[in-house]
C-alpha cells in the first residue's frame, strides 16, 4: 500500500506534513490510495488539522449579503480569504443561497457559527448546516413542535454548538408560545427550548426553569467556551444567558453595570476578542446619526463568567454602526454601517477603513473562521443527505 | 534551550554517525536536540547514531550552530540561512526530517515539514503518488468515484511535476510528467 519513504517516515511524520495543507489540496490527496481516503476521513487527522489550523490562525472569511432585487431580497455568499491586509479575495465564485434551500428567504438573519469550521445557515425555520471548506451541505429537517390551534410559536433565538462530552452537535433554539388571536392582544409567552441533536437526526424539547425574555439584536447567539449566548431581558436590565451545550442547562451572566440598563439608545453586540467573550456596545442604528457623541464601546471580559471582570477596553468612534459582525485577525472590529458596507477597525491603530464589499443595509453577516476537514454529520436514511455546492 | 544540568559549557560531544565518522560537538549547540539533552543529563559523552548518515548529521550540526542561543545570528540572518538549508529534494529532505524527528529538534523538524507540503500542495495526485512512491490501490472506477465526491478540488492549475535528484533540480523543474521515475535518479539510500 504505502512504501519507501512513507514508510521510513512513519504516520507521526507524514501527519505533521499534511496538516500544514490546505482543505482543497489535502482533499484532492482522497484519490491517492484508499489508506490515504481512510487517513484523511479518520476523526484523529480532522482534529490534528483543526487544531493546527487554529494555532496558525489562517482565517478566512464568510460573507454572507443580500440584494434587492424588485420582487425579493436574494442573499448571496462570499467566500473570501482573509490573509491580506489589503482586503479580502475570493476564493471561488459567490453562491446564491437558493441553490442551496428554495425555502430560504431570511435576508436579515445572521450566519451561525463557526464551530469546527462548521457555520449554520438559518431564517428560524429552514436551517442549513455547511463547510465552506470542503463545500458541503445538508438541510436539517424542520422542528415538528407546534403548538395549539389559535396559538402562535415563534422562535426568539437559536444557537449552534458542540457537546464534547457526548461528542455531537446541536442545534438549540428558543421559542415563545403564545395565544395570538386575531381581534385581540397576544397571551403571555411561554417558553420553549427545542434542541436539534445531530446524535439522534431529530429534534427534541428539553426543560428549563423561567427563563428571561430574549432581546434580539443582530450580532448575539455568540459560541464560547461550548455555550451559547443570547442578550436577555430581566425587568428592565440585560443580561446575557447562556446554554451549556453539554449540561443543556441555562444561566445567565450579568453585563457591565453601567450599560445594562434597557434604554434602547444602545445596542448590544457579542464577538470574541483576543480569547475573550466581549460585549460591544453601539448607538442604537435607528437614531439619527450623531457624529460627535456617538460612540461604541468594547467591553472584555477578562474572565469568564466572573461578571467582575469585566473591563472597558476601548471607546471608539466609528459612525455609523449598522451592527458589529465579527473580530478579524484577533484586533480588527468589523461592523456593517447603516448604508450597508463592510466596515474594519484596527483597536491597535485605529485606523478604520470602509471596504468594498456590501449589500442592502442590515442584510450583512460575517462569519471569521479556520477551515476543517470535519464532515457534515450525516443524516438518517429518511433526511437529506449532504450535498456539494 | 541550550544549557544542560550541570555540565561545563565547555563540554564536547562525541556524535558517532552510521557511517562510523565521528563529530565533536559543544554540548551546549548539541542539547538543542531533546534526544541528546537527555543522554548529556544521563551523563553520556559518546552518542552514537546509527541511523543518521554523515552527510545527513554534518547538515543538520550546521543547523544547530547556526541557532544556537550564542551565535549572534539575526532573525533574517538565520531564515536566510534556513532558506538556503532546505534546498534539496523532497527525497532528500525525508532524510532529514526523519533525522530532526528522531532528534527531537522541533524547530528543525517544523522547517522541513513546512517546506515539505509547500512544495507538494498544490501537485496533482499522480505527482504526489511518485514523490512519495505510493501504490495506487484503487481501481479506475473507485478513482472516478472519489474523485466525484469534490470535483471541485481538482480544478485548475495542478503541478503534475516530480523533482529530480538536489545536483539538477534546478535545471529539471517543469519538466513534463512522462519523466522516468525519480528512484533512478536517487543517489542517497
Amino acid at each position: 500500500m504505502v512504501n519507501g519513504i512513507i514508510k521510513k517516515l512513519g504516520e507521526d511524520l507524514v501527519n505533521n506534513v499534511l496538516v500544514r495543507f490546505p482543505v482543497k489540496s489535502i482533499i484532492r490527496l482522497k484519490c491517492i490510495s484508499k489508506r490515504w481516503y481512510t487517513l484523511i476521513q479518520s476523526t484523529t487527522f480532522i482534529h490534528l488539522h483543526l487544531n493546527y489550523q487554529t494555532t496558525i490562525q489562517h482565517e478566512f472569511i464568510l460573507f454572507k449579503h443580500s440584494i434587492k432585487e424588485p420582487n425579493e431580497f436574494i442573499s448571496i455568499l462570499s467566500f473570501l480569504s482573509g490573509d491580506d491586509d489589503d482586503g479580502f479575495n475570493p476564493l471561488f465564485p459567490d453562491i446564491n443561497v437558493t441553490s442551496m434551500s428554495s425555502n430560504f428567504n431570511a435576508t436579515f438573519y445572521p450566519l451561525l457559527g463557526p464551530c469546527h469550521g462548521l457555520i449554520v445557515l438559518t431564517d428560524l425555520t429552514t436551517i442549513i448546516i455547511f463547510n465552506p471548506a470542503t463545500r458541503n451541505f445538508r438541510l436539517i429537517p424542520p422542528s415538528p413542535f407546534g403548538c395549539p390551534q389559535g396559538f402562535h410559536r415563534s422562535v426568539e433565538g437559536i444557537g449552534f454548538g458542540f457537546d464534547s462530552i457526548s461528542k455531537y452537535y446541536k442545534i438549540v433554539r428558543i421559542c415563545e408560545v403564545f395565544w395570538n388571536p386575531w381581534d385581540d392582544y397576544p397571551g403571555p409567552k411561554e417558553t420553549k427550548i427545542d434542541v436539534y441533536d445531530f446524535s439522534i437526526d431529530c429534534w427534541r424539547e428539553v426543560e428549563h426553569v423561567n427563563l428571561p425574555l430574549i432581546y434580539w439584536v443582530p450580532c448575539a447567539e455568540m459560541l464560547y467556551n461550548e455555550v451559547v449566548h443570547w442578550f436577555a431581558t430581566i425587568d428592565m436590565s440585560m443580561i446575557i444567558l447562556c446554554f451549556d451545550m453539554c449540561t443543556e442547562i441555562f444561566r445567565n451572566i450579568n453585563i457591565p453595570d453601567v450599560c445594562n440598563n434597557l434604554t434602547h439608545k444602545q445596542y448590544y453586540g457579542l464577538v470574541i476578542l483576543r480569547g475573550c467573550l466581549t460585549l460591544i456596545s453601539y448607538p442604537n442604528p435607528i437614531s439619527p446619526t450623531d457624529p460627535i457623541n456617538d460612540k461604541v464601546h468594547v467591553w472584555v471580559m477578562e474572565v469568564y463568567g466572573v461578571s467582575k471582570s469585566w473591563i472597558l477596553q476601548s471607546t471608539i468612534r466609528v459612525v455609523p454602526v449598522e451592527s458589529p459582525l465579527d473580530v478579524w485577525k484577533n484586533s480588527i472590529l468589523l461592523f456593517q454601517s447603516k448604508n450597508g458596507h463592510l466596515i474594519s477597525y484596527d483597536i491597535n491603530s485605529n485606523e478604520e477603513k470602509e471596504h468594498i464589499l456590501h449589500g442592502s443595509p442590515g442584510s450583512l453577516s460575517v462569519i471569521v473562521y479556520q477551515e476543517g476537514l470535519t464532515s457534515i454529520p450525516p443524516g438518517s436514511q429518511n433526511s437529506s443527505k449532504a450535498h456539494n455546492f | 534551550m541550550s544549557s544542560s544540568s550541570s555540565e561545563p559549557e565547555s563540554n564536547i560531544l562525541t556524535l558517532k554517525s552510521a557511517d562510523n565518522d565521528e563529530f565533536q560537538v559543544e554540548a551546549s549547540i548539541a542539547v538543542q536536540s531533546t534526544t541528546i539533552k537527555n543522554m548529556v543529563e544521563d551523563g553520556y559523552t559518546d552518542i552514537p547514531l546509527v541511523n543518521i548518515s554523515s552527510e545527513v548529521l554534518i547538515k543538520i550540526l550546521d543547523y544547530l550552530k547556526k541557532h544556537a542561543e550564542n551565535s549572534g545570528c539575526s532573525e533574517e540572518e538565520l531564515n536566510e540561512f534556513d532558506n538556503e538549508f532546505v534546498k534539496m529534494s523532497i527525497k532528500k529532505m525525508s532524510l532529514f526530517v526523519y533525522a530532526a524527528s528522531f532528534l527531537h529538534i522541533p524547530g528543525l523538524t517544523s522547517l522541513l515539514c513546512q517546506t515539505i507540503a509547500d512544495k507538494i500542495k498544490n501537485k496533482s495526485v499522480n505527482a504526489v503518488r511518485r514523490i512519495f512512491e505510493i501504490i495506487n490501490d484503487y481501481t479506475p472506477e473507485e478513482e472516478a468515484e472519489v474523485r466525484a465526491e469534490h470535483d471541485w478540488a481538482h480544478e485548475g492549475e495542478l503541478d503534475d511535476t516530480v523533482e529530480e535528484d538536489d545536483e539538477v533540480r534546478d535545471e529539471n523543474d517543469g519538466e513534463s510528467d512522462d519523466n522516468e521515475t525519480p528512484d533512478d535518479e536517487t543517489g542517497e539510500n
